[in-house]
């Protein structure tokens, strides 16, 4: 620095802190007493002051009354206040330790809800749509072996009685009746699914086979049912 | 500062009695000395009140100036004389008053007063030399210049911001007014 400041004087190295007014306190008065005897540091802060005032009146002049641009932030901040997104908001929420297995039981719950009432509004109509269409009179194994597929009580007891011989029947149709009696009726299970029926409903119409030898002419109402049961499977 | 063969002109012949040309001198020399009083004192107002007793002061004493130093370096220490008797006169009156917030720190700028087309126009031509002048200036001078007077940070936040040691950076603010100095030389000289 003092290859630049005036090498005269020790004290001219104290001329910017002195101009600019970042010497210490204490140093003021020294410096300008030496100022008032040193004739090369007076001229030293003349020149120097000449250009610094040339400066600050153009900054003063052109730069001061500009305006400061204001910034309008937005309030409330959406989610940079908080910092937290709906991703962190979920990772939070299974932070805890009951969180997974509660939600599970939510599940399971919610599952076994809409399972339960799709079987007490549509699943047992459909059961019971499917039961009216079976022919009365079937194998008793066929029943057993289609154990999911069961009907309501009062359903299959309408369905037994249908299946009433009539009288002057053939011994044969009286077993056959016997055997259906046998047959253990269950109630209908909620949880039995559409597609399961839909199944089980086409294996008993294929296991279904009218026997017209069996009855009188005149009842030969097996006929007629497994007819009306083709009508309505081709209609879907 | 040179020695002005103008100068030496016109303090003969005011030291002579000839009040035009002690009026010349206060023309060349009025902005100078209001720089140095703005230097000192850094208020405006102060700085036009001692330039004023500055040149009152002198034209009361031009016939003690015998010629053994330069007519500035006379004019100058008069200058820092009434600028120190100021600033005396301030801290009394701050004492007087208990007025803690006035001192070194207090540097208001206060408007200009109204000045003459002419006078903006002059200034506009200075303004724009100015602007040249540090325009012209190397990128290093002229980033220090800039972040001492427009962003009026300390020379220790300057060192801080540019990792640059303390003296480097005086340094460097020197240099810059030095030079500015320099190609300022021949603006025209006028108070406002």
């Amino acid at each position: 620095m003092n290859n630049v400041l005036s090498p005269k004087c020790i004290l001219s190295t104290d001329i910017l802190s002195y101009l600019y007014g970042e010497m210490p306190a204490a140093e003021y008065s020294t410096f300008e007493s030496h100022l008032l005897d040193c004739g090369d540091c007076t001229d030293e802060f003349a020149a120097i002051s000449i250009a610094r005032y040339e400066v600050y009146d153009w900054k003063m002049t052109e730069f001061e009354p500009l305006e400061t641009p204001v910034f309008v932030i937005p309030t409330p901040v959406p989610q940079l206040a908080t910092g937290l997104s709906w991703v962190d908001t979920l990772r939070n929420a299974f932070n805890h330790s009951w969180a997974v297995p509660g939600f599970a039981l939510a599940g399971l719950a919610i599952i076994s809800t809409f399972a339960g009432v799709f079987n007490y509004t549509g699943g047992t109509e459909e059961l019971a749509q499917v039961n009216s269409n079976v022919t009365p009179v079937v194998e008793s194994r066929s029943i057993v072996e289609n154990e999911t597929l069961t009907a309501p009580p009062a359903m299959a007891k309408d369905s037994v009685e249908e299946q009433a011989p009539p009288p002057g029947s053939k011994p044969e149709h009286a077993a056959a009746v016997r055997s259906v009696q046998k047959v253990k009726v269950r109630p209908a299970r909620r949880s039995l699914a559409p597609r399961a029926v839909e199944a089980s409903a086409t294996r008993t119409r294929e296991r279904v086979v009218p026997r017209l030898n069996e009855f009188a002419e005149d009842e030969d109402t097996s006929l007629r049912l497994a007819q009306l049961f083709e009508d309505v499977d081709t209609s879907d | 500062m040179l020695t002005d063969p103008i100068d030496e002109k016109l303090v003969e012949l005011a030291v002579a009695g000839d009040s035009e040309a002690f009026g010349e001198i206060v023309t060349r020399w009025e902005r100078k000395i209001f720089a140095l009083c703005f230097g000192m004192l850094g208020r405006e107002d102060e700085a036009r009140d001692a330039a004023q007793e500055t040149f009152i002061s002198a034209y009361r004493n031009i016939s003690n100036f015998r010629g053994e130093a330069k007519f500035s370096s006379w004019l100058h220490r008069i200058a820092v004389n009434q600028c120190l008797t100021v600033k005396r006169r301030t801290r009394t009156r701050s004492e007087d008053f208990l007025d803690e917030t006035s001192g070194e720190d207090e540097r208001v700028f206060v408007a200009p007063a109204h000045r003459s087309p002419a006078r903006v126009t002059e200034k506009t031509e200075r303004l724009t030399l100015v602007r040249q002048a540090v325009s012209s200036l190397p990128i290093d001078l002229r980033q220090v210049i800039v972040m001492k007077e427009f962003e009026e940070m300390t020379f220790q936040e300057i060192s801080d911001t540019l990792e640059l040691p303390l003296s480097t950076v005086k340094s460097r603010v020197y240099s810059a007014l030095r030079q500015l100095r320099m190609k300022l030389e021949r603006v025209p000289i006028e108070i406002s």
